[in-house]
């Protein structure tokens, strides 16, 4: 990779980091907001 | 099909396959844009940190297109009233942001070795892009800064549509004022000037980069939906109905 090596892996970590932020968050969210409704929607259901 | 996508119920429906296929269609692009990307040989005058090019470029132009995504979201919105429009427009911020963050730390690490110098304040092309991530933040910060949603909607979304003269003044910048970034060099009159042998990484990171920023926003988009909807059925059960 040559004398800069390190700058270049670290723009490929950073890009990484910031993938892994992206997903991670966003699939957490997603469940977060899946499991509050099926939860609120069946108590519904009860009602 | 926007008008068509208004409907959240066909929105759901629609995004619960176009998701993950978005999803591994950026998966599979990528891939195969980092095995190109890492097997090109050195430019003559960059050497190998030409292959910084590969994730810097493409996360400079998913920030300006999820920047145009949130601005057409604010747009419908804002005008039509659009439920579905608004929670993309919400669901669009963070990422734009993140990708942002991405073009400017990258290309940091690229202008060190390259100009000598980590950032230049005088630069219209650097200093235009942090604008764009100040205007990813300033949304995100205006829509949780004000309680009511409906007025922390509407604020936020005339601060994006504001914020759309930004984008010709990056895209331009290189050629209005005298920079340290390189001009033009790929959608330009006379063809690109970049070597062929990186245009094929470039070209194959940049579409998996936009794969997988449509695949967010939509999961994004569908987890407001269904916050909104939760909210709704709370809202419901609290005033005894």
């Amino acid at each position: 990779m040559g004398k800069y090596a390190d700058f270049i892996w670290a723009a490929y970590g950073a890009s990484l980091i910031a993938f892994a932020w992206m997903i991670a968050d966003t699939l957490v969210r997603g469940r977060a907001a899946r499991r509050a409704l099926e939860r609120l929607e069946s108590d519904e259901a009860r009602r | 099909m926007i008008a068509s996508l208004a409907n959240p119920h066909r929105f759901m429906t629609v995004s619960r396959w176009a998701a993950p296929a978005l999803a591994l269609a950026a998966a599979g692009l990528i891939a195969a844009g980092l095995a190109l990307g890492f097997a090109v040989p050195p430019d003559y005058q960059q050497g190998e940190t030409v292959k910084i090019m590969f994730v810097h470029v493409p996360a400079a132009w998913t920030a300006m297109a999820a920047y145009v995504a949130l601005g057409v979201a604010s747009f419908f919105s804002l005008v039509f009233r659009h439920a579905v429009a608004d929670a993309a427009a919400r669901a669009c911020a963070p990422l734009g942001a993140a990708f942002t963050a991405a073009a400017l730390v990258t290309g940091s690490l690229w202008g060190r070795p390259m100009w000598g110098a980590w950032w230049a304040w005088g630069d219209s092309r650097l200093v235009s892009v942090l604008v764009l991530f100040l205007l990813f933040l300033g949304y995100i910060a205006l829509r949780a800064s004000i309680e009511d949603e409906a007025k922390a909607a509407r604020a936020a979304e005339i601060l994006a549509l504001v914020g759309l003269v930004n984008l010709p003044v990056i895209k331009f910048s290189v050629d209005w004022w005298n920079t340290l970034h390189q001009g033009e060099s790929i959608f330009r009159a006379g063809g690109p000037l970049i070597a062929p042998v990186y245009l094929a990484p470039l070209f194959l990171m940049g579409a998996g980069y936009m794969a997988a920023f449509a695949a967010l926003w939509l999961v994004r988009t569908r987890a407001e939906i269904r916050r909104r909807r939760a909210l709704a059925l709370t809202l419901t059960a609290a005033l005894g109905g």
